[in-house]
């Protein structure tokens, strides 16, 4: 599966260039042309099924205390758990969508501040930071389809997503930790090669993402900042 | 488009006159950031060739941007498939990283990650490959745009314990005394912050 979705990173990166046909059918999304201007869990799922997503399912999130639920496409690439979780819904447009939220998290061994800043400079999509209080480390990434992309283009965002999230995995596997034993006793720094541990989001971390963005639509305008 | 425009009331007083719905942009080229920058509300908007790359700089708002064109075809015919969007902060204090952790946490619209002590900077990545509106571009930039006034506020917001003369605990604010002030980041810096091994991994470059 990882393979597939390397070479269909490849393949969409060199056709983005040269609009060039897709070699291999299997992995080309269908109506790629097609501008999509609002985006449901469906239109997620059946993209990821097409380029060869694994486990793809929907499933709904929150909606505990009267508020609403929120629409999730989970798959899995590789032996790791994906999550896209529709957002930006209703606050603008009713029953429209304009963005999604994609997330991976793995279980935070100690990863420094430092090592997710230099992963953030290093990774072209990404966003990583810690959940000190949840002690997870999240992968993130929210796309936007306001104003119209190609479903092709949808592909080749979660697809790049993916292959980016794997590459850093590697990275974190050979990261100096330190950490607290069982005994209580801190534990030196030392250099941990096992690998990271993924784990699926709960609705907490799911719902941080989204609302951040949700909460955007409805502030008033900021002061500025002061310019050189 | 109008989550665009709602986006976009967070700082932009300018507004963005909405256009065809064509996602008819599938590469970048200093040209055509140009156009949609412009179109964006940037002005003082000009080209220039350093490092290897092409870079666009404008201002919006009064905040200068810098955005560098990234995944090109190394023949120049069709273009480049990336942008990286950024924006520079200079600090009068340095922040921790945890501080900008808790941003990226809370607000991973545009990825915030420190240069230097005294520096900062805000990007995002927006690729082309497959086809974008212009409309969409700008939702992009209007991501990025919004960042350094997010973190501002992200830093009201932010209070840590200490202890008061009574010995209870009282609530500080992070806020710094000054507003940081933003800067163009220059071509070595923007080129800082983006890693060549991860785009030749990508197999483009």
């Amino acid at each position: 599966m990882r393979k597939l979705m390397l070479a269909a990173a490849s393949l969409a990166l060199m056709t983005g260039l040269a609009q060039a046909a897709p070699a291999d059918d299997k992995r080309k999304v269908s109506n790629p042309t097609a501008v999509v201007q609002s985006i449901t869990a469906d239109d997620i799922a059946g993209i990821l099924r097409e380029i060869g997503g694994a486990d793809v399912s929907i499933s709904d999130v929150g909606g505990e205390n009267g508020e609403k639920s929120e629409k999730v496409v989970s798959f899995n690439d590789g032996g790791v758990p994906f999550s896209i979780a529709i957002t930006l819904c209703e606050k603008v447009d009713p029953g429209k969508c304009y963005a999604f939220a994609q997330l991976m998290m793995l279980e935070d061994k100690g990863y420094s501040y430092a090592t997710l800043n230099t992963l953030n400079v290093d990774t072209v999509t990404l966003t990583l930071f810690k959940n000190e209080k949840e002690a997870y480390v999240g992968l993130a990434r929210i796309e936007i389809v306001d104003g119209g992309v190609t479903r092709e283009r949808l592909a080749n965002a979660i697809t790049w997503y993916v292959v980016e999230v794997h590459d850093a995995l590697k990275k974190l596997t050979q990261q100096v930790v330190a950490g607290v034993s069982a005994d209580g006793k801190t534990k030196a720094l030392a250099l941990d090669a096992a690998a990271p541990r993924p784990v699926k989001p709960g609705p907490e971390a799911i719902t941080q993402m989204t609302n951040a963005l949700e909460r955007l639509a409805d502030k008033r305008p900021l002061k500025k900042l002061n310019t050189k | 488009m109008r989550f665009l425009t709602a986006v976009a009331a967070l700082a932009l007083a300018s507004a963005i006159a909405p256009s065809a719905m064509a996602a008819n942009v599938a590469s970048f080229t200093a040209e055509n950031v140009k156009a949609m920058v412009t179109e964006g509300g940037g002005s003082n908007v000009t080209s220039q060739t350093a490092e290897g790359l092409t870079f666009v700089n404008f201002d919006l708002n009064g905040l200068p941007f810098t955005y560098s064109l990234q995944l090109c075809d190394p023949k120049g015919k069709a273009g480049c498939a990336g942008i990286l969007m950024a924006i520079g902060v200079a600090l009068d204090q340095s922040y921790s990283l945890d501080t900008l952790n808790s941003f990226n946490r809370d607000i991973p619209l545009v990825t915030v990650v420190q240069i230097d002590a005294k520096t900062i900077a805000f990007g995002r990545f927006a690729v082309a490959m497959g086809g974008m509106s212009a409309e969409n571009f700008k939702a992009n930039m209007q991501m990025v745009a919004v960042g350094p006034e997010l973190f501002v506020r992200h830093l009201k917001g932010q209070v840590v314990a200490t202890t008061g003369t009574a010995g209870q605990a009282v609530p500080v604010s992070a806020t710094p005394e000054a507003a940081p002030k933003a800067i163009r980041l220059s071509p070595q810096a923007m080129s800082r912050l983006i890693d060549e091994e991860t785009l030749k991994k990508l197999n483009v470059k």
